[in-house]
């Protein structure tokens, strides 16, 4: 051991000194600040705003800068888009569905994202980032029922989505509206399973035809205030609506359909993007790289029902019995599930069909 | 020298029109391009989409229905809403002012509110079938939620208001001797109400039906609420094509039919009322 003379010890002590005092700071310097600024984010409402705010706008918060939210679906906030066209962006960072990533790109409306101010997404698939968007979180669609309901009624468990058209559900079904993001994945299911395609739709359209539904929902909270009240015993939805539910005490479970002879259940996608034009693209970023962290990924799975981009989060959450039983999350599941490909098909068109399906005179 | 009073609508007049004209034209304009998506439009004059709008079974169903049910609920509201503006129009009690205000106050409510409110009324555990299943009037519980029917109820509760207060308005100026005139001379209470008090007020029904007609064939939330996707009145459509489709020229196009056949029908509805009115004068 080597003996130190009382010079070298004071010396030590006072480096160890200066480093103690100067290391937070030091940190603190590598973190950007964002005095003065406002971030404008475009996401969803129904409490999920408040959910990513919970756990990455405050991180951003923190940093100097404010964080506001611009609530509605994603094709509502193209719309705004597409309406402040040749003006200032209404928002800087943009939450997408699958479908409108696609127009909100070609539009030009993004601007590109400097991927090195997003470090966490290491943890995602290398499909779910490039330099116009960023996968913020994956949706299983299905079918949410009361179990009890079912067991009472001797209705047994939906397996494909025609199993909803057993006579004992008349009146007590609810069906996602042509509006919202999820419908594309019940008509493209429904129609696979009954022998159609992508690109041919009419099997599906039939089967909402022959459900003639209680009603079509446009927010989810719709349907979740029906299943409560008892007016509807299932609905087609994303398996975290049925997470939410059983929190709150409902008896439901959740059905990943069977599609075709061998696919089951089906996948729906959200990405993030930066408004071309934002005055504060760094904030953004920021923003970004804390909403797919394993913090903000696993808060969101676990209180909104999610299923998380991010691999370390998806691995923590194999360890809640609930998330287990309603999301399938092995690679092998997930493979085998269902994606819908917009370059194939036709939203547009789907939805003037849907409307002549389904309209009441 | 006679005074020209009628001068003094020709500010209101003109400023109406420019508001009016200012916020349409380009609106218009929009409906005769074509569609190329994302709220783009081409740039070679078409009439392409209105040939759509009245040979698409979609469109014209969703005009019709949309008549249809405005059409109805004028007449609704009228047949509820008179006897309510006549019995306070002629109560002598303070409880009319009261109850009043109390309309009043109901119109200011936002029609989100009165939509759900009707929502938890309606709905299956909701308290009026829990009251007819319960005292076995009904053997299960009765929904109107997705149906046109519903969506005339939360019209008529929208609109109620209005029409009450129009009414009153138009009542009050009747003067109550003209009724008594007529009961003196052995006129039973039917035929005074026929013969005296809707021909006297029938400018106020006119218009009063105008108004919720009006109301009515523009209203999105309840049909949007109550019809649960199943109900497309041309708003809802509307909504679909500009928000869903971003289809901004066929949006245009159907929001000029829209507004085009309201004002048609009431400008048959104010000359059908002007001859009438100078056949009556011409009688008596």
């Amino acid at each position: 051991m080597t003996n130190l003379d009382r010079r070298q010890v004071l010396t030590g002590m006072t480096a160890t000194g200066i480093g103690l005092v100067a290391a937070p700071r030091f940190a603190t310097a590598q973190q950007p600040r964002f005095d003065g600024v406002t971030l404008r984010v475009a996401t969803f409402g129904g409490g999920w705003d408040r959910a990513v705010h919970k756990y990455a706008g405050v991180k951003l918060e923190a940093l100097g800068a404010k964080v506001e939210y611009v609530t509605a679906p994603p094709r509502d906030n193209l719309a705004k888009l597409i309406a402040a066209k040749g003006r200032p962006a209404p928002f800087d960072v943009v939450e997408m569905g699958d479908l409108t990533w696609v127009d909100t790109y070609e539009a030009g409306f993004l601007q590109k994202i400097d991927l090195a101010n997003v470090p966490n997404r290491k943890d995602l698939l290398p499909s779910q980032s490039d330099e116009w968007k960023v996968a913020s979180w994956v949706t299983q669609e299905g079918i949410v029922y009361n179990a009890e309901k079912f067991a009472a009624n001797g209705i047994p468990k939906p397996e494909r989505y025609r199993d909803l058209l057993n006579p004992k559900l008349a009146g007590k079904l609810c069906l996602i509206d042509i509006t919202q993001a999820g419908a594309s994945q019940l008509l493209v299911g429904a129609s696979i399973d009954e022998g159609g395609s992508m690109t041919n739709i009419e099997p599906a359209l039939k089967f909402v035809k022959d459900a003639n539904p209680f009603q079509f929902w446009k927010v989810g909270a719709q349907a979740v205030t029906l299943m409560n009240s008892g007016d509807i015993w299932a609905s087609t939805m994303h398996a975290g609506f049925a997470v939410q539910m059983r929190r709150a005490g409902l008896p439901v479970a959740f059905s990943h359909p069977k599609v075709g002879p061998t696919k089951r259940g089906l996948l729906k996608e959200g990405w993030l993007g930066v408004v071309k034009g934002s005055p504060v693209p760094r904030a953004a970023e920021f923003f970004i790289n804390e909403y797919v962290s394993a913090e903000t990924q696993f808060g969101l799975a676990t209180e909104r029902g999610v299923v998380p981009v991010n691999g370390q989060a998806r691995a923590k959450l194999a360890g809640d019995p609930l998330l287990k039983e309603m999301f399938l999350l092995s690679d092998a599941d997930v493979g085998n599930m269902v994606s819908v490909d917009f370059n194939v098909f036709n939203l547009d068109d789907a939805t003037q069909r849907w409307a002549r399906a389904v309209s009441t005179r | 020298m006679k005074a020209r009073w009628h001068l003094v609508l020709i500010p209101s007049l003109l400023l109406s029109l420019f508001l009016l004209l200012s916020s349409q034209i380009a609106f218009l304009r929009g409906s005769f391009f074509k569609d190329l998506r994302l709220g783009r439009i081409g740039t070679e004059l078409t009439v392409e989409n209105y040939v759509r709008f009245f040979t698409d079974s979609l469109y014209l169903d969703s005009l019709i229905l949309t008549i249809r049910l405005s059409a109805t609920v004028a007449i609704l509201t009228l047949a509820i809403g008179f006897p309510v503006a006549y019995i306070l129009a002629r109560m002598r009690s303070r409880w009319s002012l009261v109850l009043l205000a109390a309309i009043i106050a109901a119109s200011f409510i936002t029609i989100v509110i009165k939509v759900l409110g009707l929502i938890i009324i309606f709905s299956s555990g909701g308290t009026l079938n829990r009251l007819l299943v319960g005292s076995g009037l009904l053997e299960r519980p009765l929904t109107i939620m997705g149906e046109p029917a519903g969506v005339v109820v939360g019209l008529m509760h929208f609109t109620m208001g209005f029409a009450v207060l129009l009414l009153y308005g138009v009542i009050k100026t009747i003067p109550r001797s003209l009724e008594e005139a007529a009961e003196i001379h052995g006129a039973p209470r039917r035929r005074v109400f026929l013969r005296v008090i809707v021909p006297l007020s029938l400018p106020g029904i006119v218009v009063t039906s105008l108004i919720v007609f009006n109301l009515c064939m523009g209203a999105f939330t309840s049909a949007a609420l109550i019809g649960g996707g199943k109900v497309f009145t041309l708003p809802v459509l509307i909504q679909q094509t500009v928000i869903m489709q971003t289809r901004y020229a066929m949006g245009a196009t159907v929001s000029a039919v829209l507004m085009t056949v309201t004002l048609l029908i009431n400008a048959l509805s104010v000359f059908v009322m002007a001859r009438f009115d100078r056949r009556r004068g011409m009688v008596a």
